[in-house]
């Protein structure tokens, strides 16, 4: 009995070795941007969207972004779309605050241009 | 047919299941500050033997800082005893009351994104259980426990691991020993989980939802020497704001003398993130 503890134990252990190795690449920072945003549209490039609930913790904190409309989410390219309002605009500081308390890393924020495809 | 009514009431009205995360192992995931997850389960304990203990558990979870987060969570217990298994714990064989209130905090160390979808979460875990419980389901102490919990997802491919260890107090005459830790001796989890993504194959440019196979191995370590190996197979359904899971548990290993030795466990479960 007390063998298969070890082996679950064991298991589990090896399977975090690893990662115990592993230097987190730097994420790029964005809180020193405190420009307003001069777009009508945003695209960020998120990574660790891994399932539809992290996803929707991306939005509902987007979304109490002052300035932010809408948001849009592609999950086959890491990108959401988040649509600003005329005013307030939101930072680039602002946005990257709300990704990270969504537990998500930012990754690259680029404005939208009308008729480019991402 | 009464076992069957049961399981059916634990069924239709409790509910259990959260993001890539194993059904039944702690995860290193949380929700942000400001949203909370809404997670309501059923678990239905049927004994080798007869008789059977039905658990629904209620938790509310919130993200503090990005990176830890808080759980209350409160269980309520029925039991439907064998003659048997009442003789050998002790107790009336029906029996209802609630359980202990559970309070438990999880701080990630690591969250490394490294694609669109691949993650690697690492959390510490620490929790502790308060005396709140009635007829016997729970203990007269406080009951600490501490572990850590790792989530990687690549793909289609997600595992979940955690171990951890309840620091048991209270005298054993105190609790009715129907489940693992319902005892004086100190409880060590540990499990690992894996979960494949059935469909979609890959996201779309929509935010839909997912279908996913589970499997899990649970095991719990008591230092009185009793222990038990679940292997649980499983389906979860995650969507935007919700999620679905419903598991059966059987055991593997068993090694079990100081409570009635499960036969199945039947889970279910529902989770609302807003």
């Amino acid at each position: 009995m007390l063998h298969a503890l070890r082996a679950a134990l064991a298991a589990t252990c090896l399977l975090s070795l690893p990662f115990a190795c592993v230097t987190p690449p730097k994420a790029p920072d964005f809180s020193a941007d405190t420009t307003p945003i001069d777009a009508a549209q945003v695209r960020l490039g998120v990574l660790g969207m891994s399932c539809p609930k992290c996803v929707s913790n991306v939005d509902l904190s987007l979304m109490r972004v002052p300035g932010v409309k809408h948001v849009a989410i592609n999950m086959k390219d890491g990108l959401v779309t988040v649509d600003l309002a005329e005013s307030p605009k939101p930072t680039a500081a602002q946005l990257a605050r709300a990704v990270d308390a969504a537990g998500l890393t930012l990754d690259r924020i680029e404005p939208v241009v009308a008729g480019a495809t991402p | 047919m009464r076992r069957l009514a049961s399981v059916a009431a634990t069924v239709a009205l409790a509910s259990s299941a959260l993001a890539q995360e194993s059904p039944n192992i702690r995860s290193a995931t949380l929700p942000s500050p400001g949203n909370f997850v809404l997670r309501l389960s059923g678990n239905a304990y049927l004994y080798d033997g007869g008789g059977a203990l039905f658990e629904e558990r209620l938790r509310l979870a919130t993200g503090i800082i990005p990176e830890l987060g808080v759980e209350a969570q409160l269980p309520f217990y029925q039991s439907d005893l064998s003659s048997a298994a009442s003789a050998q714990t002790g107790t009336e064989p029906h029996a209802a009351g609630l359980g202990d209130l559970e309070i438990d905090f999880k701080l990630r160390i690591l969250r490394l994104d490294t694609g669109p979808v691949d993650t690697l979460r690492v959390a510490l875990l620490g929790g502790i259980e308060c005396p709140t419980s009635t007829a016997g389901f729970g203990s007269s102490g406080f009951v600490p426990n501490a572990g850590v919990a790792l989530n990687w997802i690549s793909g289609r491919h997600g595992v979940s691991a955690n171990v951890l260890y309840r620091f048991t107090t209270g005298k054993s005459d105190e609790f009715v020993p129907l489940l693992a830790g319902d005892t004086d001796a100190d409880v060590l989890e540990a499990n690992l989980g894996y979960l494949f993504r059935v469909h979609p194959a890959e996201y779309g440019e929509e935010h839909v939802g997912a279908w996913y196979a589970t499997a899990e191995l649970l095991t719990t370590y008591e230092t009185n020497g009793d222990v038990e190996m679940l292997l649980t197979p499983g389906i979860l359904y995650e969507g935007p704001r919700w999620a679905l899971e419903g598991t059966v548990g059987f055991p593997v290993w068993s090694q079990v003398d100081n409570r009635p030795e499960v036969d199945v466990v039947l889970g279910v479960g529902l989770r609302f993130l807003f």
